[in-house]
C-alpha cells in the first residue's frame, strides 16, 4: 500500500464524515453511549472481581501436623507443599507460638496455667488461584506427618462461583453491545457509500482494486469509532469517579477493594482500540454488502 | 483477442439473455454488435469486462479465461478494457480534467504520470480546451469525448462502447464514431453495441447481429439489415 493511497483514503474519509455531518455526529454519540455502557460493565466486573479475589486471597489452607514431629520433618513437609503448583506461600505457626497466642487471647477469662500445650504445629498455605483449593487440600492430606487439613471450602467455592458469574455476565453483555455498535456504524457508512455510489461504480469499472475502494470507508468507520471512544472515555472516567465516591461513602468496608482506579492511559488506549475495531468491522459489513450488489 | 465459446446467460427460467453464442474478435478489429433493444448486446459486453458471468460456456480475453477471475484479477482485467456508455457516467462534481485524472488516480498512477497523461488524452479526444468545465456545462458530444478519454486512461488494448451514440444527434454521433475509428487505427480493438442503422451502414465494418440472444448473422463489411430484407 503506497503513501498516496493512504493520503487519498484519509482525504476521502474525512470528507465523507463532513459531508454526512449530522449522521456522523449521531453515530459518534451512539458509539460513545454504547462504549460507555460497555466500559461501565467492564469496570464493574473488574471491580467486583478484584473484590472477590481480595476476599478469596485472605483464605488460607490450614495444615495441622501430627504430634511430636521434629523440626526437620516440619521442614520436609513444608518444602513438599511449596513444590505443589499454585502454592504461593507456606508459613509455619509452631505449637509454642500458637499456644502463646491462645493464652494471650483467652488467658484472661480461662485459667490455663499448668495445662500442657495441647496444640499441634500448623502450616498456613496460600494459593495464587483459589480454584485449585480442593485439589491442593487432597494432595496435602496424603503427605506424611499431616494430621488434618482444613479449608473454608464451601465458602471459597461459593465466592468463586459468584466471581465467575460476574465475569460471564460482563463478557456476554460486552459482546452484545459490541455487535450493536458495529451495526450502528455500518448504517452510517452505508449512507456514505450511497452518496458515493457513482464514484465506486466508476472505480470498479476502470479497475481500482477492492482494497483501494474499501480503504476510505474503513478509515471513516475507524475515525468515528475512535472519536466515540474518546467521548465515552470522558463520560466513563467522570462517572466512575462519582460512583466510587458514593460507594466508599456508603459502604466504607469495600474501600480499596472495589477498585476502579485503572491506569487512565491504559484505559483510554483500550477504549480507542475497541472503538477502532468496532468501526472497522461495522464499515466492512456494509461495504461487503454494497460491493456485492 | 476476445472469444466466446458456447456462451449462454440465463437470468431465470424464462429470461435467457444469450443462447449458445460463439464469437471470435481479433486484435485490432472494429466490430458492431447490433440488434433490437433487450436482445443481449449489453450482456455480451458485460461478459467481457466481467460485470457478469456466463451461466454456461467460456469467455476468453487475451487468452485468459475471464469466467474464473476473482477480486484483484478482475481489477487487472478492467485496466486492460475501456468501457463507454450511452449515459456517459461522468462524475458531476468533477471537471473534465478531474474525471479523466480520477481513473488514473484510483488505479495508482503517480501525480507526475497524471499530469502527463490527462492533457494527452483530452487532446486526443478533442476537448482539451474544455478541461475545466463540469459535465453539466458540456454538450452531450463533449461529455462522451471525456468519457472516452477516461476509458482510454490506462491505455487499454480493448475499448467497449455500449450504445455510445444513443443520446446524441446524428452529426455528433458521426463525430464520436469517427473518433472511435481514429482510436482503432492506433491499434485498439473496438466493440460497439448499437442500433443506429445509419452509422452501421456508413461505417461498413464487421457486423454481428443478435436476435433473442442468438447470433443470427456475422459478416465482414456488413450492414444493419441483411440485403435481402432491406
Amino acid at each position: 500500500m503506497s503513501l498516496r493511497t493512504l493520503e487519498y483514503a484519509a482525504a476521502e474519509s474525512v470528507s465523507g464524515i463532513i459531508r454526512n455531518g449530522l449522521m456522523s455526529a449521531t453515530s459518534v454519540v451512539t458509539i460513545a453511549l454504547s462504549l460507555s455502557i460497555l466500559a461501565a460493565f467492564g469496570l464493574l466486573a473488574f471491580g467486583l472481581n478484584n473484590m472477590a479475589q481480595g476476599l478469596l486471597g485472605q483464605f488460607e489452607i490450614g495444615v495441622f501436623l501430627k504430634n511430636g514431629v521434629s523440626e526437620a520433618e516440619i521442614a520436609e513437609v513444608s518444602s513438599q507443599i511449596e513444590k505443589l503448583s499454585h502454592v504461593t506461600s507456606v508459613r509455619l505457626i509452631s505449637r509454642e507460638e500458637a499456644w502463646e497466642e491462645t493464652k494471650r487471647k483467652i488467658g484472661k477469662d480461662v485459667n490455663l496455667t499448668g495445662i500442657k500445650n495441647p496444640l499441634p504445629d500448623q502450616l498456613c498455605v496460600k494459593l495464587d488461584d483459589t480454584h485449585f483449593t480442593a485439589r491442593t487440600v487432597d494432595r496435602i492430606r496424603k503427605m506424611p506427618y499431616v494430621d488434618d487439613v482444613v479449608a473454608a471450602r464451601q465458602l471459597v467455592e461459593r465466592a468463586i462461583k459468584v466471581a465467575d458469574l460476574i465475569k460471564w455476565i460482563g463478557i456476554v453483555s460486552a459482546s452484545v453491545l459490541f455487535l450493536v455498535t458495529a451495526f450502528i456504524i455500518s448504517n452510517t457508512i452505508r449512507l456514505t457509500l450511497y452518496a458515493r455510489r457513482r464514484e465506486i461504480r466508476i472505480m470498479q469499472l476502470v479497475g481500482a482494486t477492492n482494497w483501494f475502494i474499501r480503504l476510505p470507508f474503513v478509515l471513516e468507520g475507524v475515525i468515528l469509532g475512535a472519536i466515540g471512544a474518546c467521548v465515552s472515555y470522558l463520560l466513563v472516567s467522570g462517572g466512575s469517579k462519582y460512583v466510587s465516591e458514593i460507594v466508599t461513602r456508603n459502604f466504607p468496608f469495600v474501600r480499596g477493594q472495589f477498585a476502579t482506579n485503572v491506569d487512565p492511559i491504559y484505559f483510554l488506549g483500550c477504549m480507542i482500540a475497541l472503538g477502532c475495531l468496532v468501526g472497522a468491522i461495522g464499515s466492512l459489513i456494509s461495504i461487503r454488502r454494497f460491493l456485492k450488489a | 483477442m476476445i472469444e466466446f465459446r458456447n456462451v449462454s446467460v440465463t437470468y431465470s427460467k424464462d429470461v435467457q439473455a444469450l443462447r449458445d453464442v460463439n464469437l471470435f474478435i481479433d486484435k485490432g478489429e472494429f466490430i458492431f454488435i447490433i440488434g433490437p433493444t433487450g436482445t443481449g448486446k449489453s450482456t455480451l459486453l458485460k461478459l467481457v469486462y466481467r460485470e457478469e458471468k456466463p451461466t454456461t460456456g467460456k469467455v476468453y480475453v487475451g487468452n485468459q479465461d475471464v469466467t474464473r477471475l476473482k477480486g484483484g484479477a478482475i481489477a487487472r482485467l478492467r485496466r486492460n478494457i475501456g468501457v463507454v456508455f450511452q449515459d456517459f457516467r461522468l462524475l458531476p462534481q468533477k471537471t473534465a480534467w478531474e474525471n479523466v485524472a480520477f481513473a488514473l488516480y484510483v488505479t495508482g498512477a503517480s501525480h507526475r504520470e497524471i499530469q502527463r497523461r490527462v492533457p494527452d488524452l483530452l487532446d486526443l479526444v478533442g476537448v482539451i480546451d474544455r478541461k475545466d468545465a463540469y459535465p453539466h456545462q458540456l454538450s452531450g458530444g463533449e461529455q462522451q469525448r471525456v468519457s472516452i478519454a477516461r476509458a482510454l486512461a490506462n491505455n487499454p488494448p480493448i475499448l467497449l462502447a455500449d450504445e455510445p451514440t444513443g443520446n446524441l444527434d446524428p452529426d455528433t454521433s458521426w463525430d464520436i464514431i469517427q473518433l472511435l475509428e481514429r482510436i482503432n487505427s492506433r491499434g485498439t480493438t473496438i466493440v460497439v453495441a448499437s442500433h443506429d442503422k445509419h452509422i452501421v451502414d456508413r461505417m461498413n465494418k464487421r457486423v454481428v447481429a443478435l436476435d433473442g440472444g442468438i447470433v443470427v448473422r456475422d459478416e465482414e463489411k456488413g450492414r444493419y439489415y441483411e440485403l435481402a430484407n432491406s
